[in-house]
């Protein structure tokens, strides 16, 4: 258990700190200069939820650090980041926007617009549905997601694409 | 995973025949192959034919130039891990040592030679990613496509320069060799490099580095350098910023010569001629650090080509100027992150 708490925490701690998208291949991940020191306490719980009382591990140092990495930078300096990962010129700006009187609050201010994709859309037997899918999402989505092609062209795709509308009656 | 494309490895064991299959045109050197391999494998350079440098013997020789100087003659195909190893250099040069320490990672720098670094290609973010990821923008100016991603109106191709024993060698006063297979020439390492990210190198395609001076006056126990460099973490990245800095003081601390160079701002080593007039004939102040510090902050304009946001890149100009020459002033420093004050273990 100290094990994957060791594990998980370099990972969870490059992605608020250091990994930089968009390119998986070229991520980072934080080395042996950049890791804080750690200690791990075992404390004994039964969750009722877990066969025999057993509980999970692993989960645990991965979605609390990035939070309380946000709030540690607050309690030192009180600037709120509100993105990952947390880079330095962005606490820079907070620092500035406190300086200047506004707000010390650095990051998105509303959700992104995202492409959820086409529903697959499978009618039930009283709907008279037979089990297969009614439409067919991939013809739908061609060339939008394709590695191939280039940019203007998924573009393109991607604009007949939410031109388009649902065909479920 | 990525592979190598086909290709025919030759490594003679000599010089002349190097040179004599460089010149046959569609071929490429490699001597550690920590940058040559990865590009091959993304497509970046491609060669018919790739010449390797390391059974050339003798090639990877460190030594004095001669006897009563204190300067070295460093081999290209000298790897960097010997380079820190080597007392002399770490005596004579701790700065250069540094900066050789700081690249990479150790296995890396097991591999990687001093003639690699100092060829090192060009860097940009749209430029080093996966042919797939290239092809998805219609590639760039540096290569195939006909836009540079980072500035769309640029004539010129903005990848900047990524070797790190560069400016501190530029800063030196050191020289390179070339030979081809017509002759030999002698280079200021400064004149080795043009500001362009397409063609940043003024070597030849037929030419091969072989050898560096590091220059030793005899004003050597007065010579100070500094190396410092922005990265985001300790070790492995690239600089995305890196600062060196050389002064020549005579008996009375009274600067007679000083150099100032930047890494990674522009496709070659940026020189801060600045540092020439604010200096020489004075001592180093923190009024005179100030000044130089705000005059490279003035002339540094870092594309948006990399790790990090490039106004914070420039910002931190000053603070990086100002940490190397307090470093090579004797002076406390102010507060910096303890990483960045680079150690060379070897």
């Amino acid at each position: 258990m100290e094990e994957q708490a060791f594990r998980r925490l370099p990972k969870s701690l490059s992605s608020s700190l250091v990994h930089k998208m968009p390119s998986m291949l070229e991520y980072k991940s934080l080395g042996f200069h950049d890791m804080p020191e750690m200690a791990c306490y075992m404390i004994e719980t039964v969750d009722e939820h877990g066969p025999y009382g057993a509980k999970e591990a692993g989960q645990g140092p991965l979605l609390p650090s990035m939070p309380a990495l946000a709030n540690a930078i607050f309690d030192a300096v009180g600037v709120r980041v509100d993105q990952v990962p947390i880079h330095p010129d962005l606490v820079l700006k907070g620092l500035r926007a406190k300086q200047n009187g506004r707000e010390p609050r650095v990051g998105p201010t509303k959700f992104p617009d995202i492409d959820y994709g086409e529903p697959l859309i499978v009618r039930t037997p009283e709907q008279g549905g037979d089990g297969r899918a009614a439409n067919d999402p991939k013809a739908r989505r061609k060339g939008v997601r394709s590695a191939s092609g280039t940019m203007k062209e998924r573009d393109e795709a991607l604009k007949e694409h939410s031109s388009a509308t649902l065909t479920t009656d | 995973m990525l592979r190598l494309p086909p290709i025919k490895l030759e490594a003679p064991d000599t010089l002349q025949a190097a040179a004599q299959l460089l010149a046959e045109g569609n071929t490429r050197l490699v001597a550690g192959g920590t940058d040559l391999w990865p590009n091959m494998k993304r497509r970046h350079q491609k060669a018919e034919t790739v010449i390797s440098l390391m059974a050339i013997p003798g090639m990877d020789n460190i030594g004095a130039i001669d006897s009563g100087s204190k300067g070295i003659r460093i081999g290209a195909t000298a790897t960097l891990a010997n380079i820190i190893r080597d007392d002399k250099t770490r005596q004579r040069f701790p700065s250069f040592a540094k900066a050789v320490a700081s690249i990479s990672s150790p296995p890396l720098r097991n591999m990687a030679t001093i003639g690699g670094n100092l060829c090192v290609d060009t860097r940009c973010t749209y430029y080093n990613q996966t042919e797939e990821w290239r092809r998805s923008i219609d590639y760039c100016l540096k290569e195939e496509g006909k836009i540079c991603w980072v500035a769309t109106k640029s004539p010129r191709c903005w990848a900047h320069t990524a070797s790190d024993s560069a400016p501190i060698l530029c800063a030196l006063g050191a020289k390179v060799i070339l030979v081809s297979s017509s002759g030999e020439r002698e280079l200021p390492l400064k004149e080795f490099y043009v500001d362009d990210g397409i063609d940043y190198l003024a070597k030849q395609p037929d030419e091969i580095l072989t050898e560096l001076f590091i220059p030793g006056t005899s004003d050597d126990a007065h010579c100070r350098s500094a190396f410092w460099k922005l990265r985001r973490r300790g070790s492995i990245d690239f600089s995305t910023l890196s600062v060196a800095a050389a002064v020549w003081t005579d008996d009375k601390d009274v600067v007679t010569r000083a150099t100032l160079y930047l890494g990674a701002v522009e496709s070659a080593p940026m020189s801060v001629a600045e540092i020439d007039s604010v200096l020489v004939g004075n001592k180093i102040t923190e009024d005179a650090i100030a000044e130089i510090a705000h005059a490279a902050h003035k002339i540094a304009r870092p594309m948006d080509n990399t790790d990090f946001e490039a106004s914070w890149r420039g910002k931190m100009t000053t603070q990086y100027v100002t940490a190397a020459l307090r470093e090579v002033a004797g002076m406390p420093q102010l507060h910096m992150p303890p990483r960045h004050s680079l150690k060379v273990v070897c």
